[in-house]
């Protein structure tokens, strides 16, 4: 034998590889540096090269594998040499996602030591009591997040009281759960100033589950942000003509953050990844472009959600907004009308805020921040002029989009905005 | 010729005016009634085995053809009100204590009306109402019960007795022994029944134990033991009335042996490898039933064509039962687990 | 009815005895039957003097025969009477087994629902003597898992005596356990005749930390064991099924409901035990979910019962294995 075909280690933090496609097939003659195989971290896919000349023999690895690294897939042999696949040591037979293997994957089962972290969370795997399943369950709490005291981390009903006191766990929408890698940050505690106390405010309601889910989120999903700045001087014109229009029929007035939820529920479909949930073991693209719309309500903030915005018009956009916040106002919002997004939008303009970053809501993989639109000198054929300029930051989940992803979005979105007739 | 059809055909043969005493003893009626039981037996029998033929017939069965003689003459030994104790080859015993021949065949075929609802099978057909206790598919295991049984007739006063009918292969389990010599001790009134058909399966009796004759084990329990030839059913009538008269006078058991032969292998699994076509051949010619028509032609008990027609309308009432049985409702397993305990 | 002020004590052995005695006396259709047990009394003096009232007949001392016993057991059933039989030690029930098992728990499916075996056979069980391996054994799990015999197993005079009367009347086969070290426990036992029902269970111990399961000398180790673990703020509901077969599901059921943990002891040997049955029973109930540890059994090892004292102790859960064990399960995750 000439040498062992492994999966390669090639992230600091990784400790799997994704078998994408082998380019070569058992038999076929390898040259020493000609790929080999593509593999795929978290991170981006590769390429993976023959470590030496010779016969590709002793495959193990499948299509959509998921194998610890260093784990060896496949042997390079001598083309005159007769090959015998080595017997496999336990600890390097286990592909985590064999089905088609059973007696490999109970190898590996047996064999705890060798088990190899899942790369991502999977609550299923979470040990803990029926009794504080059950209550997890019914407060919607996520196991995953919450750290027990048992053997080998068992959660017991203690610990998801404790947890439900401090607020840890709570998950996001149903009924596709998101749910947190393993590992995800247990509660600490950390001691309170010692200072006099103005008031106590009891963490309940919508704040709870805001906190909860966005705690969540900023400890759990990795966001990437990027920027541009929009000129909107063709979008203030469309609007002065639409306004009076849309007035006349609903008497309504259009704003600039409907006509913004137009031009992204427009775009969405063509980016279907911005438009996603991610669930641990898959990325679910989502058909309906379901659009919440950040909007703060006095103390609080709430997120009415305008439903399959992709089919409609901007009349029925601008209706359908005022119908929600209507509801809002007067606290009648149903369930349905603040859950099931799909993308978010947030607009902090109308106080003043320029640009600001937002934190995705899941189980959504990106978010929308609007800031103000400000009278900016901008160079133009190379003429500075007075432009209104709008500064859009999106946020997107890097565990699902790459920022190529990001920016194609957001510059399809530019020139969408700045030249709004393609929008017809 | 194998050992014991020698017995029968010589030293176990009734004495020809012996069998007329015990024919002139008899009512015609009496006479006649058994010449029934035994044609109904047969025909149960062929109809059952061309229903298991015909795949009708869940599980196996165990034909009697040949042996009839033995349950037969033995029931119509005792009184009506008397008690029967029997075994998985059983369907002899169950027609001769009066069973209704079409609930027999409903629970041959696993019916719900079925003497047994279809939780028996031809293995453990009971008719508790006509006292007939049942049969037991293990071997030897219905002895111990007769203990238990002859106690109660005892305890309660009563003068009625129990025949407790067991194989050859029973004699040579230890449950044997313990009941035998516990009816001894405490003379119960129980007349054991040894349908002695010689093959525990494929086993030879006469390589199974080393007695000649079953019936010399009663020595052991200090009681009467008696070897019969068990296709003669005026032989087994009368030797079997001998032993419930002790038995119903307190005196204790007796062991009876009824000397006999299956023509059918021991279950339908069964590939005849332990014994010659000739011995089967041999034993056929001690058919029970042509003897017993031979004999009450010739005692003038019956004509000939008595007997055809007696023939023919068993013949007929086993196909009517069949016919019945087959259009029997199945059972249903709603309520199986809540059945299992008495209220 | 008995006088609540002068609450009689007796021993259960002598709840045993009172219960025969009181049954046989209303009703002449039961009878005892077994080795010894006529002018010795039993091999553990249960039927002592019976004879005397009863004569011969009706505590018949039969020859070495464990089948036979049973068979006229079942066989006196089948005619209607009710017969008692004493098994000297429960291991010799294996001798029984075709009439117990084939015969009495068969005979009235197998005949079609039609008749009805009202049988006792008595069997005291359990270690602690130093008769070893032949002569200890809890055998309970064998009959359990046969269908159509009850099992009963109290832990107290007063169950003892109203179980065994209604075990009598039942018209069932039972297997009923006595233990032979709690035969000479005393207890408060109403001097009438009294009946408890087959199939409830009974609250020894009410507690809100944790459930222990048990039965039997178990039963009362287990009781032990609570008021040991009280002194530690550990509070314990000891539930004991006193009827195994049909086990009194709701009782187990209610209480690990209540308390979320469940402690399960028996001197029977572990595997293919009684303590993995109502685990299951546990596990696919309700209570699974209020479950907030994992159900632990402590029972018997699996080994034949040792001779030597210190051996045939460590064989069984004793009161200190008990302790130890609940302590670690009430403790667990709080």
């Amino acid at each position: 034998m000439k040498a062992e075909v492994i999966m390669p280690k090639v992230d600091m933090d990784q400790e799997t590889g994704t078998l994408v496609e082998w380019l070569k097939q058992e038999g076929d003659t390898v040259k020493k540096g000609e790929p080999l195989f593509v593999m795929l971290t978290a991170k981006a896919s590769i390429e993976v090269e023959a470590p030496e000349s010779g016969i590709l023999r002793g495959i193990t690895a499948k299509k959509d594998d998921v194998i610890p690294v260093t784990q060896v897939i496949a042997y390079i042999v001598s083309p005159d040499e007769k090959f015998e696949a080595p017997v496999a040591k336990p600890a390097e037979s286990a592909a985590v996602k064999a089905p088609e293997m059973p007696s490999e994957a109970k190898k590996a089962e047996n064999e705890t030591s060798s088990v190899p972290t899942m790369v991502a969370g999977d609550a299923s795997q979470v040990r803990a009591t029926p009794l504080a399943r059950a209550i997890a369950r019914e407060k919607g709490l996520d196991l995953s997040a919450i750290a027990g005291r048992g053997p080998r981390g068992r959660i017991y009903k203690a610990d998801v009281l404790s947890a439900l006191d401090k607020g840890v766990g709570s998950i996001a929408a149903k009924p596709a759960m998101v749910q947190a890698p393993a590992g995800a940050a247990p509660a600490i505690n950390i001691p309170l100033p010692n200072a006099r106390i103005r008031e106590r405010i009891p963490q309940k309601g919508v704040r709870t589950i805001i906190a909860q889910r966005l705690g969540y989120s900023w400890n759990s999903i990795p966001h990437i942000y990027e920027s541009v700045n929009v000129n909107m001087e063709e979008i203030v014109r469309l609007r002065e003509r639409v306004n009076q229009v849309i007035q006349n029929h609903t008497g309504l007035k259009v704003s600039y953050t409907a006509i913004l939820a137009l031009a992204v529920a427009r775009l969405l479909p063509k980016h279907p990844f911005l438009n996603s949930s991610f669930t641990g073991d898959e990325v679910i693209l989502w058909e309906d472009v379901n659009l919440g719309i950040a909007t703060s309500l006095e103390d609080y903030l709430i997120v009415p959600v305008v439903r399959t915005a992709q089919e409609l018009s901007l009349e029925s956009i601008v209706k359908e907004m005022s119908r929600l916040l209507e509801a809002a106002r007067g606290k009648k919002l149903e369930p349905a009308d603040m859950s099931g997004s799909t993308f978010t939008i947030s607009n902090l303009g109308m106080f003043g805020i320029e640009s600001f970053t937002a934190i995705i809501n899941p189980p959504e993989t990106a978010i929308l921040a609007v800031g103000k639109m400000v009278d900016t000198p901008v160079v133009i054929d190379g003429q500075v002029v007075v432009r209104p300029m709008m500064n859009l930051t999106l946020a997107v989940d890097h565990r699902v989009n790459d920022g190529a992803r990001a920016a194609k979005f957001l510059s399809d979105l530019k020139s969408t905005l700045e030249n709004p007739y393609l929008l017809i | 010729m194998p050992v014991h059809t020698k017995d029968v055909s010589n030293e176990l043969q009734l004495d020809p005016k012996i069998r007329k005493q015990i024919v002139q003893r008899l009512s015609k009626e009496k006479l006649q009634k058994m010449l029934e039981q035994m044609f109904l037996t047969r025909f149960f029998e062929e109809n059952a085995e061309a229903l298991y033929m015909r795949g009708l017939v869940h599980g196996t069965m165990h034909l009697s053809i040949g042996m009839e003689a033995s349950p037969i003459g033995s029931i119509a030994a005792i009184r009506d009100d008397d008690y029967i104790l029997h075994h998985h080859r059983g369907h002899g015993h169950t027609i001769a204590k009066g069973a209704d021949i079409t609930l027999m065949m409903g629970e041959f075929i696993g019916k719900e009306p079925g003497y047994c609802r279809g939780r028996g099978g031809s293995m453990h057909i009971a008719d508790i109402a006509g006292r007939n206790l049942g049969a037991t598919g293990i071997v030897g295991g219905g002895l111990p019960t007769a203990v238990g049984i002859g106690l109660a007739l005892q305890m309660k006063k009563t003068d009625n007795i129990l025949l407790c009918f067991f194989g050859d292969g029973a004699t040579n389990e230890g449950s044997f022994h313990e009941a035998l010599n516990m009816a001894a001790l405490w003379k119960l009134p129980i007349v054991f029944i040894c349908d002695n058909n010689q093959y525990g399966m494929s086993m030879a009796v006469e390589r199974a134990m080393t007695v000649h004759h079953i019936s010399q084990r009663a020595a052991a329990y200090n009681i009467p033991g008696v070897t019969v030839d068990g296709n003669d059913v005026l032989a087994v009538y009368d030797k079997v009335s001998e032993a419930a008269m002790r038995a119903r006078s307190g005196e204790g058991p007796t062991l009876v042996e009824n000397l006999t032969y299956r023509w059918r292998g021991h279950s339908k699994s069964d590939r005849n490898l332990y014994r010659t076509q000739e011995e089967i051949e041999e034993w056929k010619q001690f058919d029970p039933i042509i003897r017993y028509t031979g004999w009450l032609q010739e005692y003038k008990v019956l004509s000939e064509d008595e007997i055809d027609s007696i023939e023919q309308s068993a013949k007929e009432s086993i196909n009517k039962a069949t016919e019945t049985a087959l259009a029997f409702p199945e059972p249903t397993p709603e309520n199986l687990e809540a059945e299992v305990f008495a209220p | 009815m008995t006088n609540p002020e002068t609450k009689r004590e007796i021993t259960m052995l002598e709840a045993v005895r009172e219960a025969l005695v009181q049954e046989m006396r209303r009703d002449e259709n039961v009878f005892l039957i077994g080795e010894d047990i006529g002018v010795y009394g039993g091999a553990f003096g249960v039927s002592k003097g019976m004879q005397e009232e009863f004569g011969m007949e009706r505590v018949r001392d039969t020859p070495i025969s464990e089948a036979g016993i049973a068979g006229a057991c079942v066989g006196a059933a089948l005619m209607g009477m009710r017969p008692v039989g004493e098994v000297m030690f429960m291991d010799f029930l294996t001798l029984m087994m075709d009439q117990l098992v084939n015969q009495a728990a068969k005979i009235r499916v197998m005949f079609g629902g039609k008749v009805s075996i009202p049988l006792v056979m008595r069997a005291p069980y359990g270690s602690g003597t130093g008769a070893a391996a032949q002569h200890c054994q809890s055998l309970e799990s064998w009959f359990i898992s046969t269908p159509g015999i009850k099992v009963i197993c109290p832990s107290t005079p007063y169950d003892a005596k109203g179980l065994l009367v209604s075990a009598i009347r039942d018209n069932n086969p039972v297997v009923f356990m006595e233990n032979k070290l709690l035969y000479k426990a005393k207890g408060f036992v109403p001097e009438d005749l009294y009946t408890l029902p087959i199939s409830k269970g009974d609250v020894k111990r009410e507690g809100k930390d944790m459930t222990i399961f048990s039965y039997g000398v178990t039963a009362q180790r287990s009781l032990e064991a609570a008021e040991i673990l009280a002194k530690e703020g550990i509070d314990i509901e000891v539930i004991d099924p006193r009827t195994l077969k049909p086990l009194d599901k709701d009782l187990v059921i209610q209480s690990v409901s209540k308390t979320g943990r469940l402690l399960i002891v028996h001197e029977a040997t572990k595997t293919g035990g009684f303590a993995g049955e109502v685990t299951s029973v546990v596990c696919e109930s309700e209570a699974f979910d209020r479950l907030d540890a994992p159900i632990k059994r402590l029972c018997g090892l699996d080994i034949p019962i040792p001779y030597n004292r210190t051996l045939e102790k460590a064989a069984t859960p004793q009161v200190e294995d008990i302790v130890k064990a609940a302590r670690s399960l009430a403790i667990e995750g709080r």
